[in-house]
């Protein structure tokens, strides 16, 4: 006969057990229910705006008179700003971070390799508002001496948005240049292409996907963005008609008025959260059907 | 074989720039540390100044006459120049510390020579009863030199005796240059003509206003008069006033005091403010170890290096926690499944939001929801909730990389599955979870967006979790965008940079020694 006392004993430990697991399954639901939230919270603060702003108005219109009289609540110039700040900024640092990628992947070894990994690592580590005093201090000066303007403007964004980005861009496409397999860089090899040609042709075709992955990364931290770019971008709630003029991005925006907005204002500045969070959201899908994608190719 | 060459030429081009290319994230790195280490050990400030620098005055060949006293500061002020003005407040009781003097703080004292008590009262056009009436301890040399050696804010007008020539300097003294000359003009010259008026005088500007090489106001910014300069010592001091208040256009370099006098009489005499760039150290110790003085224009940034690190640990004990065991379910408990890849998706969404939406629902939740109000607590948990997926990421890859042989032993030895977890699992990952607490605290310590909305901006330590607080991110931020001093911004980013990169190199070395320790279990 077993004693009473083993039994209740093993009841016990299954119960700590299970109360564990459930205990590890709420914290691991912590994320899931801070995203839910978010979302919650975002929409129900911004969405009451639709009742006074049509959306067409809202998103189409480069009217932003928050205090006028009628009040006008066009984000357009914002859209386009963070639009330009972004591809410019991308445009920037692509090449680099692919030439940092592939020199990593393919070429470096020993000491340089760990010179040039732990630098874009600390430059990985570097905060935004560092970036964003040094953009006023010498990259606001820079363009304002080389391309006129008061040197404010989403040009010196883009500089200093290109520099952050470079960390992102380089590690994903690092991690796909190194994912290809060998077979087929020997194979090139053995045809007799050249290191270049085996790398342009055969390595970053093959790495593609993750390639772009790591750009879709580069452009969503790009676009939300806020510290550095509120500090070198002029912040001037105008359509930008060139790279050199100020301009709002849409999280300059929202932080700009957040101190004393009311009312429909208030709410507007949410919706304007609200469309760079269904947008980051939507970038993260892009992400996950192209990896999805990938691994069904391979 | 042409073709052969013209191959190898393109593969060696191509190659050599992918190699310059990449090591230009080298060289940015490089350059944007070395710019911060430069701004913030050194600063060149300009500042407006109502009396002309010393230096100014030298340049422009002006030979000024020997102050008829003595001024000296203690050792340990730190005082570096006074102008006539700041003393003549001194001497009028109107000072109570040094704060916004030097760059050290401490209440300040006047001591006053019993016979230098004439010419300081001449000098500053006070009468000496107002002086002795102000606080000023009037006593023989001896006596305040005793006195004065152990308060660090002390300042000692003292008499330059008969003897021409310098006095020694006491030891534990420092003798401050003094500015005592003013650049006054007639009141023509600092007038609006149109938007425009004269600016602040760059020390080029004064010698060529001088030496007549600026022969016309408008060269500087002013109306369209002719320069006219007065040699103010030779006229005198009732002379030179009298000119300068009725000759359009004319300006001279004259004791303040004389200035001081012709205004107080409503003479139509005004200043020319002039530049004067304070070269130097810019990051102190006293920078560091000092409270912080009107929202950082003046003081240190003791407090907002105290509450930064406060900040830190409180983000770390709330997220290390969850952040881990959200880890261990997903290494030891997830099946695949709908709720495993909801989770996952949750922390890789989580992972990508934008600090100024979390800053937002911080201000929605914590401060508006919750009333918790613009606090340290609002902040942290706010901060909290953006370095969760860091930490998840970081442990759960240290998790699943503890070996499958020590699980089964544990469990084969009869512990159940937390007791499995608890003291064998997650000992031998503690390497790579503190990698990524470290570099969650490294996100935390630089994060700026998600705060400004929901940890406020008191430049005081905190006293508990309801209390507003700054920190060091925050601090930079907000001495930019008030418009402050930049060098004193550059002092606090190098003291943010050195604490973001410190940690990261630890962390860094933290996953470098458990991957090798690794790789050798792995090789036994």
């Amino acid at each position: 006969m077993m004693g009473k006392g083993l039994l209740s004993s093993d009841r016990a430990r299954s119960f700590k057990e299970r109360s564990g697991r459930v205990f590890l399954l709420l914290c691991a639901l912590v994320s899931v229910a801070t995203v839910l939230l978010i979302s919650l919270f975002i929409f129900q603060q911004g969405l009451p705006m639709f009742g006074d702003v049509p959306v067409s108005q809202f998103l189409f219109s480069a009217d932003w008179r928050p205090s006028g009289d009628p009040p006008s609540y066009g984000i357009a110039s914002f859209i386009y700003a963070s639009f330009v700040v972004t591809f410019l900024s991308l445009l920037l640092s692509t090449p680099i971070a692919l030439a940092a990628a592939i020199y990593l992947a393919e070429f470096a070894k020993g000491r340089t390799a760990t010179i040039l990994r732990s630098s874009i690592e600390l430059l990985a580590g570097i905060p935004s508002i560092i970036y964003g005093l040094f953009g006023i201090a010498v990259i606001v000066p820079a363009v304002r001496n080389t391309f006129g303007g008061n040197g404010y403007s989403l040009l010196a964004a883009s500089i200093i948005l290109a520099i952050m980005v470079l960390p992102t861009i380089i590690n994903v496409s690092e991690v796909s240049i190194r994912a290809v397999g060998d077979e087929l860089r020997q194979a090139s090899v053995a045809m007799g292409a050249t290191s270049w040609q085996t790398i342009s042709r055969v390595v970053v075709p093959a790495a593609r996907s993750g390639i772009i992955t790591a750009i879709v990364l580069g452009l969503g931290r790009a676009v939300g963005e806020t510290a550095a770019v509120l500090l070198v971008g002029g912040n001037a709630p105008i359509f930008p008609t060139s790279p050199i003029s100020m301009g709002r991005t849409l999280t300059m925006n929202i932080v700009t008025d957040m101190s004393y907005a009311e009312g429909t204002h208030m709410s507007a500045l949410f919706a304007t959260a609200m469309l760079l969070f269904v947008f980051i959201l939507a970038l993260n899908l892009v992400v996950v059907s192209i990896s999805r994608r990938s691994r069904m190719e391979a | 074989m042409l073709f052969e060459k013209k191959k190898q030429l393109t593969n060696d081009v191509a190659l050599t720039i992918i190699k310059v290319l990449s090591f230009l994230a080298v060289a940015l790195l490089a350059l944007i540390i070395g710019y911060l280490i430069f701004r913030g050990v050194h600063k060149s400030e300009r500042t407006e100044s109502d009396v002309l620098p010393l230096s100014t005055l030298a340049d422009a060949g002006f030979e000024s006459a020997e102050p008829p006293v003595i001024v000296i500061a203690n050792g340990k002020s730190n005082i570096r120049h006074l102008s006539w003005f700041t003393l003549r407040d001194m001497a009028l009781g109107k000072v109570a510390s040094l704060r916004k003097i030097s760059s050290t703080d401490a209440p300040f004292f006047l001591y006053v020579e019993d016979s230098a008590l004439e010419e300081a009262s001449a000098l500053l056009g006070i009468e000496s009863r107002q002086i002795a009436a102000s606080g000023a301890v009037v006593a023989s040399r001896d006596e305040i030199l005793v006195q004065a050696k152990d308060r660090k804010g002390s300042v000692l007008i003292l008499s330059r005796g008969k003897e021409a020539g310098p006095a020694d300097l006491p030891s534990g003294f420092r003798e401050p240059v003094l500015d005592l000359y003013v650049l006054a003009a007639n009141s023509s010259v600092v007038q609006l003509y149109g938007n425009n008026r004269v600016g602040t005088l760059s020390s080029d500007d004064v010698v060529g206003l001088l030496s007549g090489s600026v022969s016309d106001w408008s060269l500087l910014g002013g109306g369209d008069i002719p320069v006219d300069v007065l040699d103010a010592q030779k006229l005198g001091e009732q002379a030179a006033v009298r000119e300068l208040s009725t000759r359009e256009g004319s300006t001279a370099v004259m004791p303040a005091s004389w200035y001081f006098h012709a205004k107080q009489e409503g003479l139509s005499i005004d200043l020319l403010k002039s530049e004067r760039i304070d070269s130097g150290p810019n990051i102190t110790w006293e920078y560091l170890t000092q409270p912080t003085v009107e929202s950082g224009k003046y003081g240190g940034i003791l407090s907002i290096i105290g509450n930064t690190f406060v900040m830190v640990a409180l983000t770390a004990l709330v997220a290390a926690p969850l952040g881990i065991a959200a880890a261990v379910y997903l290494v030891e408990y997830a099946r695949k499944g709908r709720l495993t890849s909801i989770i996952r998706a949750g922390i890789d969404v989580l992972a990508g939001i934008p600090s100024i939406i979390f800053g937002l629902f911080g201000l929605l939740v914590f401060v508006q929801m919750f009333g918790w109000s613009f606090s340290l607590i609002s902040g942290t948990l706010t901060v909290a909730l953006m370095v969760l997926p860091t930490i998840i990421r970081t442990s759960e890859e240290a998790i699943r990389s503890v070996d499958r042989s020590l699980r089964e032993a544990s469990i084969g030895l009869g512990a159940t599955r937390i007791e499995t977890i608890v003291k064998v699992i997650l000992p031998s990952a503690v390497n790579g979870i503190t990698t990524g607490i470290i570099l969650a605290i490294g996100r935390a310590v630089g994060e700026t967006v998600a705060l400004i909305y929901t940890i406020g901006s008191s430049t005081d330590f905190v006293k508990n979790l309801g209390s507003s607080a700054r920190v060091l991110s925050m601090h930079i931020y907000l001495t930019i965008t008030e418009g402050q001093s930049f060098d004193r911004a550059f002092a606090s980013a190098l003291v943010l940079v050195v604490v973001v990169l410190t940690i990261n190199i630890i962390a860094r070395v933290l996953m470098t020694s458990s991957t090798r320790r690794q790789r050798g279990k792995s090789n036994d």
